[in-house]
């Protein structure tokens, strides 16, 4: 950075010239009509770390890509660990960005919720959530 | 001119690796361990391998002169965790001041004394070696080789080659207990080398040996809302990661063996689905770093989520496994 001759040099032409392997780039990728990539949540259905009044009946994560249903999971388990979800996690039939599973009623207490979804080019991506159910007071 | 022979080898040579690139097919996650996704950081290396394409502009203000420095940077892996890449940084030096040629500065001060250049290339490579989820942790090591006498002598291009062997280690507090929930968000990564430069000749000071570390802390606001607890924040806030990175380095040998530079760099880097956009302030911590404040910015793809078929090739067909699963 500091040592630069004080001879003054002028070499815009090939400035001009190498400028053309940025946009040789960007255009390949302008061009290129698949996109895809990593899913990761975008919101969910009760909200990350909220406290709901009533028990949900369900748990729903929209997801910023379409998901893979044969290698996404989601299950919620209460502060004992144990799994409280029915067996029915799955992603929605008209919505590919929404994972979602039906819950019982819930007593009071905390929950989280674990998931671990696959985006369509194979990326994984997991996570989990707590969520409160308020006691009955 | 011979220069310019030098830089068509080169481009010779990336338009042969991108080539390479547009064939076939495989992939896995880059930035990403467990829950956490950090993101490509401007002035210090980050803790991965994958496929993109980095462009940092950075932009200073010294005694003598204006500095841009336009820094590009291809990496392609080879397997999950071994990644190759070559480097380029494009020099704009406008002398201020100092020439005798101020009383021109308002006639044609564009043209008169811009030395624009190509600093020598880079090569590297790099092989991430921790990988662990629970932890959210992550390491590489990196060895980078940069040529010498091969960039423009008009923006000082060292005429010895540069060996840098570095690590890269990062690490993310999601594992903390709930009472620290508001903490698990954040993340530090951390980058440690040495620049050891081969004595070619002339300038003496050109095969000084350095020290280089880099430190960064950053607030994951998506990690916040995903796992933690969702503030509200609506798009784009809720893809921004406050960060702050320092950087600095000791010469260990040569003439100013000893003298130490060190910057904080302040700022925002916003994560897209596809690419990721960085501005950060690059503020001098002591004396000899410089006295004004310079800026940095970042324009960063994430080529294997682009285009995903052209960029996740690997040469070890069986290793990685089909792209696209069947559907
Ligand atoms: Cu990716």
């Amino acid at each position: 950075m500091a040592y630069w001759d004080r001879k003054h040099y002028h070499d815009n032409r090939s400035l001009a010239r190498w400028s053309s392997f940025p946009a040789l780039v960007m255009g390949l990728l302008l061009t290129t009509s698949l996109a895809w990539g990593h899913a990761f949540p975008d919101h969910s259905d009760p909200r990350v770390g909220w406290t709901v009044d009533k028990s949900p009946a369900q748990v729903r994560i929209w997801f910023d890509g379409a998901i893979e249903p044969a290698f996404s999971t989601i299950k919620v388990v209460n502060a004992d660990g144990q799994q409280v979800n029915k067996q029915d996690g799955r992603v929605n039939a008209a919505d590919p960005t929404l994972l979602e599973v039906d819950l019982p009623p819930l007593s009071p207490g905390k929950y989280r919720v674990f998931w671990s979804v696959v985006a369509i080019d194979t990326h994984r991506t997991e996570g989990d959530y707590p969520f409160t159910v308020a006691g009955a007071r | 001119m011979r220069q310019r022979t030098g830089w068509l080898s080169i481009r010779l040579l990336v338009l042969g690796i991108a080539v390479v690139i547009a064939l076939p097919t495989a992939g896995w996650a880059h930035g990403v361990v467990g829950k956490r996704w950090f993101p490509s950081t401007l002035a210090v290396e980050d803790p991965f391998v994958s496929d993109e394409l980095s462009t940092v502009v950075e932009h200073i203000r010294d005694p003598h002169a204006l500095e841009t420095e336009i820094e590009m940077e291809l990496t392609k892996r080879l397997t999950p965790n071994l990644a190759i890449g070559i480097g380029g940084t494009r020099s704009i030096i406008r002398p201020r001041g100092g020439h005798g040629e101020e009383g021109e500065e308002h006639g044609h001060e564009e043209d008169t004394g811009t030395s624009h250049g190509w600093q020598n290339p880079e090569f590297m490579l790099r092989y991430q070696f921790i990988r662990n989820p629970m932890r959210e942790l992550a390491a590489t090591a990196a060895i980078n080789v940069s040529p010498g006498g091969i960039g423009n002598r008009s923006v000082g291009r060292l005429s010895g080659t540069t060996v840098s062997p570095a690590i890269q280690i990062g690490k993310g507090f999601g594992d903390l207990p709930d009472w620290a929930d508001w903490i698990k968000p954040v993340a530090v990564t951390t980058s440690l080398g040495f620049d050891l430069r081969t004595n070619r000749n002339d300038r003496e000071e050109d095969a000084q040996h350095a020290f280089g570390w880099g430190v960064t802390v950053m607030y994951s606001v998506p990690y916040l809302q995903s796992f933690v607890k969702d503030v509200g924040l609506p798009w784009p806030f809720n893809r921004v990661f406050p960060i702050v990175e320092f950087n600095g380095e000791t010469l260990i040998s040569g003439p100013e063996k000893g003298s130490h530079t060190a910057f904080a760099n302040p700022g925002l880097i916003w994560a897209g689905k596809y690419m990721q956009l960085g501005v950060e302030a690059k503020i001098p911590l002591n004396d000899t770093s410089g006295k004004s404040v310079g800026i940095l910015g970042m324009v960063h793809f994430f080529l294997d989520d682009i285009a995903p078929d052209i960029f996740t090739w690997t040469p070890f067909h069986g290793v990685l496994g089909p792209q696209t699963l069947p559907r």
